[in-house]
């Protein structure tokens, strides 16, 4: 915010000052633009496609508009004509359906690639997933009950909720769901063997993010497996009042790892709940620390 | 209302009816895909009005498939929307009023009035309502007539010119507010 005192001298004219007040806007439209829009209504053809995927590795403002676009949707904001109760129209397949398509497709490496490392996307929910099995089991709870978080993962065309003994390869899509009995806060981190740690839910935030009671909510956010040395761990923290990312971060800072398990000891009082996620990786020989 | 094919073909007739079936059926679709983005206010309401404009008058005329032109609206929207929101950021938009003043202004002392008035204009702008914004943009900006933004909006010529009078007149006496210090609205960190 910046302070701006008033002119001096009069005011010049308003109307003057509104014509003055034109948006820059874009010279020209994105040619890739059409052939997304082309894809997104149904119209593309096999070629059309392989385009898009080309054209969307090359541009990452397109792949930034798409992945909006997907939040757009999430957040309810439909156009007028699709705000119609499921099965009035059985032959028209909704937007998001398309959207969802969309990404189904090997699009979905390139686009994920553009955003590098464990960066949010909002990718996860578009892609059609089979149910998730019941009685899949969380990960480690340190702490409380009632709340559990799950992992699932999208590994090319197959998708399953991650174990605790369940082994993640480079280029994995991970995406979150939690279930808990009663309303509260949430927060994910992500921590290195050699003491990296980032936040992964909410993304940019400064507080953990207001949850809702139910069983197997998906979360926006999501992340992919990159390239890495030793163990790494996703940390859930629920708790009633919102907590500090930063708090949290010196939390899982001072964590105790061992790496020959691959353990996480995640002392923090504020949280009534505290679930560890071992992100194993099947190691080579030479990969093994000595 | 959907965006039928033989409306987009309609529009690339510039038929003035099908213009006016447009904006009534999209208008709160667009201005809510820019204002999910950019939050509520002038910023986002501009935003959909150019996007509107943009598209009914511009780039319908460019689109080879009709059915195209549900995706390629939203998609305009959330894109252009992206824009304004990291210009919003790295204060662009502060600069691009600099190199439009200096083109508009006529003194130097004029320029350095008219720099000084825009942050202020922007806050007052947030405080007329949505409809009074959106007519404002259409007239100074888009460079509409009151017939023309009547007939867009399906209301009377009068209505407009009576809205228009007395938004200047809110924009005038807030531009004259002693408020010395206050921050202009829609400004990041």
């Amino acid at each position: 915010m910046t302070s701006e005192a008033r002119p001096p001298g009069d005011v010049p004219a308003i109307e003057r000052l509104l014509g003055m007040r034109r948006s820059p806007g874009e010279k020209t439209a994105c040619a890739g633009l059409e052939i997304l829009a082309r894809t997104l209504a149904g119209l593309a053809s096999a070629e059309d496609k392989a385009a898009a995927i080309r054209h969307l590795q090359d541009c990452d403002d397109c792949a930034e508009v798409l992945l909006e676009l997907a939040r757009v949707e999430g957040a309810g904001i439909h156009p007028p004509e699709e705000r119609i109760p499921a099965g009035v129209e059985g032959e028209r397949r909704p937007f998001g359906a398309r959207l969802r398509d969309f990404f189904a497709t090997p699009l979905l490496a390139p686009i994920s690639a553009a955003f590098l490392l464990v960066v949010t996307f909002a990718v996860w929910w578009l892609v059609p997933r089979a149910p998730i099995q019941q009685g899949s089991g969380p990960g480690a709870l340190q702490k409380g009950q009632g709340d559990a978080l799950y992992v699932a993962v999208q590994r090319g065309q197959v998708q399953f909720v991650l174990k605790p003994e369940d082994f993640v390869n480079d280029g994995d899509s991970l995406g979150w769901f939690y279930s808990t009995d009663r309303a509260g806060y949430l927060a994910i981190l992500f921590r290195e063997e050699q003491g990296g740690v980032e936040l992964i839910f909410p993304a940019k935030a400064s507080q953990s993010a207001a949850i809702s009671p139910g069983f197997k909510i998906p979360l926006e956010d999501g992340a992919r497996v990159t390239a890495a040395r030793g163990c790494e761990w996703l940390v859930a923290f629920f708790s009633d009042r919102p907590l500090e990312i930063a708090a949290l971060r010196k939390a899982l800072l001072l964590a105790h790892g061992a790496a020959e398990r691959c353990s996480l000891e995640v002392p923090f009082d504020q949280a009534r709940s505290v679930q560890v996620f071992p992100l194993l990786r099947e190691r080579r020989e030479s990969e093994v620390s000595p | 209302m959907s965006i039928a094919p033989e409306l987009i073909v309609r529009l690339q007739k510039n038929d003035q009816e099908a213009q006016r079936l447009f904006w009534s059926s999209q208008w709160s679709y667009v201005f809510a895909i820019c204002a999910h983005i950019l939050g509520k206010g002038a910023a986002a309401t501009d935003l959909a009005v150019d996007v509107l404009t943009a598209f009914m008058f511009d780039y319908v005329h460019g689109l080879a498939h009709p059915a195209t032109a549900k995706a390629y609206l939203r998609l305009m929207a959330v894109r252009r929307s992206l824009q304004k929101r990291k210009e919003q950021r790295v204060f662009v938009e502060l600069q691009n009023w600099e190199t439009l003043v200096e083109e508009g202004a006529r003194t130097p002392e004029d320029q350095a009035l008219c720099r000084a008035a825009m942050p202020r204009l922007e806050g007052c702008l947030s405080r007329l309502s949505p409809n009074a914004q959106q007519v404002i943009r259409l007239s100074y900006t888009q460079g509409m007539g009151n017939n023309r933004i009547a007939e867009l909006l399906g209301v009377s010529k009068q209505y407009i010119g009576k809205l228009i009078k007395k938004s200047l007149e809110r924009l005038r006496r807030c531009m004259e507010e002693p408020i010395p210090g206050e921050g202009r609205k829609g400004e990041g960190s």
